[in-house]
């Protein structure tokens, strides 16, 4: 008998799906390329143009502001704070505004530098936030999972549950959209920590642990998340649905957002079927706040 | 790589990787996007002068990188059945093929992958483990939990039971 390594290998093997690969694959591959290269252009392109604009801009309110007024005597610029906070070199830094018990704050995303800065969705990521306002990080938390050519982003600053206080989202590149991970500010001192999901009445079909969903457009399946407005309050609900036929039956699942514990209890679920024409789509806002990072373009976003 | 270069890699070795990436994915049509995504950047890379020591490999790692989120992979574990039939999947699906998807399907993440590129494209535990940019301990670790849950889901057994262990090469 053969040995249950090579039995394996057989099947997987036989069960593999298989794709004839077409005849004008090279030439659509090729097509395939100039795209990406017209767009790299294109986006640089439109970099150069918002950059020279805003620059303009910037110097046209500031001559207007200074120009006609008295000097105003020069003050030493305050000393940046090293590594914004972090207990350790970083690189990659991104950065969002958030909310704090209704004051404005900074939430950022970082690598850890390391004899060099790693390349996208390598070495060690991490969120941080700015609670008081000084420049320098609070709480952090490592982000797991940022793989390349992408990595681990900032994603959006809803205030879900209206507690004046914003839920911090990050987000990961796939292939054809965003997995987002949400955490919470807890505690004092303060610790920044993900959100789990608590499902006691067993009606939902998230996985137990660190809250996650998806967020992705593609021709057959659509999944996102949006505030939804319950007897309770303002929760999160996370949607899905196929897009195969001209109705579909879009599933959500309702999450109510515990601040005090971090904790993302499933309220509700409902089947609703209606024109995909109407379903809900992901786009370019969470809660009210925008997306940033590179799913800030999306759907056309997660390209290196 | 030059386009003769290119065509036989997309004549010989392209399929392969592709049913790579859907056993992965349970997804034909998403890998053979994340694949082709993959072919692309080598491509160009190869264009800036950049040398690629194994076409195959690096696409591979790009492909599953690609395909690669703890969301997707619950989207792709939801609608893996149904999708076993789906319209780009040229044979009609066996008994022996979703058992297989299935069991594929019930790994983790990293296991599956492992256990692909062990079974499946044949690779080495070593250059498993400098693809996924981890150790190859972990990767026969990783090996052997996947041995063990598919040969119990696929009810396989050898002469030697106690001889469960996977021959690391």
């Amino acid at each position: 008998m053969p040995s249950i390594d090579d039995q394996l290998r057989e099947r997987i093997t036989r069960s593999a799906p298989r794709t004839t690969g077409a005849e004008d694959l090279f030439t659509r591959l090729d097509r395939r390329k100039r795209r990406r290269v017209t767009a790299r252009r294109t986006g640089t392109v439109a970099l150069v143009v918002c950059v020279l604009v805003a620059t303009a801009g910037t110097f046209l309110a500031l001559g207007r502001v200074f120009g006609p007024q008295e000097a105003i005597p020069i003050r030493p610029a305050p000393q940046p704070i090293e590594n914004l906070g972090f207990e350790f070199p970083i690189c990659r830094v991104m950065s969002m505004p958030i909310t704090i018990a209704g004051a404005p704050r900074t939430a950022f995303v970082v690598s850890e530098a390391t004899g060099g800065c790693p390349g996208a969705g390598e070495g060690h990521r991490y969120v941080g936030v700015d609670v008081d306002g000084d420049g320098a990080v609070d709480a952090i938390a490592e982000l797991h999972d940022c793989f390349p050519p992408v990595g681990c982003e900032t994603f959006a600053a809803p205030d879900v549950n209206g507690d004046g206080t914003s839920e911090i989202a990050t987000s990961e590149a796939g292939a054809d959209g965003y997995g987002i991970s949400l955490y919470e500010m807890i505690g004092s001192p303060p610790a920044l920590v993900p959100i789990e999901v608590a499902d006691p009445l067993d009606i939902g079909n998230l996985q137990p642990g660190a809250l996650q969903f998806a967020w992705v457009d593609v021709y057959a399946h659509t999944e996102g998340a949006r505030c939804v407005l319950t007897p309770s309050g303002s929760a999160l609900g996370i949607y899905g649905y196929d897009k195969t036929g001209t109705e579909t039956d879009v599933r959500t699942t309702t999450l109510s957002i515990e601040p005090t514990s971090a904790t993302a209890t499933v309220t509700d679920t409902t089947t609703e079927r209606m024109p995909v024409d109407e379903a809900p789509v992901p786009g370019s806002e969470l809660c009210g706040t925008p997306i940033y990072g590179s799913a800030g373009n999306f759907p056309d976003a997660s390209k290196a | 790589m030059d386009e003769v270069e290119l065509r036989s890699f997309l004549r010989e070795r392209y399929p392969r990787l592709v049913g790579a990436v859907a056993l992965v994915t349970g997804d034909l049509a998403s890998a053979e996007d994340a694949v082709q995504e993959a072919v692309v950047r080598a491509w160009e890379r190869s264009e800036r002068g950049a040398q690629i020591a194994s076409l195959d490999r690096w696409v591979a790692a790009v492909a599953f990188n690609l395909s690669r989120t703890r969301l997707r992979r619950l989207r792709v574990e939801r609608l893996a059945r149904p999708r076993l039939a789906g319209p780009t999947v040229q044979e009609a699906p066996t008994g022996d093929r979703v058992d297989v998807a299935l069991a594929l399907a019930a790994l983790p993440r990293r296991q599956r992958e492992v256990a692909v590129l062990y079974y499946f494209l044949d690779l080495g535990t070593a250059e498993i483990a400098d693809d996924m940019h981890t150790t190859e301990g972990t990767v026969k670790s990783q090996l052997f939990k996947a041995r063990a849950h598919l040969a119990d889901a696929l009810a396989l057994t050898d002469d030697d039971q106690e001889n469960t262990h996977a021959e690391h090469r």
